[in-house]
């Protein structure tokens, strides 16, 4: 069984990547993978709750753990870079972790294969 | 057979990119045959996300830009490499396959061999046996 990870790094607005990425991290725990998700660049914008938006990203997020994905985490930098809070329900649901440079350097240490989105 | 080889590396391609985004067509298809000159060898070629407008066969190359069909069947005959592209991402982006081009009513589907029509499940069971993951 190998590990792997994904990375998303682009905005949930303007481009199907963060779609496409979800669909393959859901995919990946069906055939017996292992999937560690990392949010990272302007990928931490999914994480927002928006009133406005009526279909957020966040929402579609929140199923990650019915899927067996249960490692989350989350860059602290890029998040203080664009100012983003993460959804409070989603911090929840995902048990998501915040992570320094060294503990990203870990993390890519730790799986077997990673795959960006 | 494959502990005879214990050294060699079964890598799995993924192409996320679109044919004209940059130089990632050249740089893979330089790094396939990196991989089998080196006495590797590559389980599958994965297209996702963008990456399944390569396998559209009405895709007209202009001048000096390389033709994404024609270079993926070069790689097929060279190395017979299963060249799998996620049909759920191509008919998102109007690259039917056979069953959605018939369901249309269309006579012809975007997508013919050398390319297989298939998805992530056979992807993600072909990685069981792969040692490194390339995305392009």
């Amino acid at each position: 069984m190998s590990k792997i990870l994904i990375r998303f790094s682009q905005s949930p607005f303007g481009n199907a990547l963060a779609q496409d990425g979800l669909d393959f991290a859901l995919a990946a725990t069906n055939y017996g993978h292992e999937v560690v998700v990392l949010f990272e660049g302007d990928g931490v914008l999914q994480l927002m709750d928006s009133d406005i938006h009526p279909s957020s990203f966040a929402k579609r997020l929140s199923v990650m753990p019915m899927f067996d994905i249960e490692e989350c985490y989350v860059c602290m930098q890029s998040l203080s870079n664009l100012n983003v809070s993460p959804s409070e329900k989603l911090i929840q649901s995902l048990e998501l972790q915040k992570l320094d440079s060294s503990g990203k350097l870990d993390l890519f240490k730790h799986v077997t294969h990673t795959v960006t989105f | 057979m494959r502990g005879v080889f214990v050294f060699m590396a079964i890598y799995s391609i993924i192409i996320t990119s679109s044919p004209d985004s940059g130089d990632a067509l050249a740089r893979a298809l330089r790094f396939i045959d990196g991989v089998y000159d080196n006495g590797d060898e590559i389980s599958n070629v994965f297209f996702f996300h963008q990456g399944v407008l390569h396998a559209n066969r009405f895709f007209v190359p202009m001048g000096n830009s390389i033709n994404a069909v024609e270079s993926w069947n070069t790689v097929k005959t060279k190395y017979a490499i299963p060249l799998i592209v996620c049909t759920t991402a191509a008919n998102k982006r109007g690259i039917l396959d056979d069953e959605e081009a018939r369901s249309l009513g269309e006579t012809k589907s975007h997508i013919a061999p050398p390319f297989n029509q298939s998805g992530l499940g056979e992807f993600f069971t072909l990685l069981h046996d792969c040692d490194h993951v390339v995305q392009f």
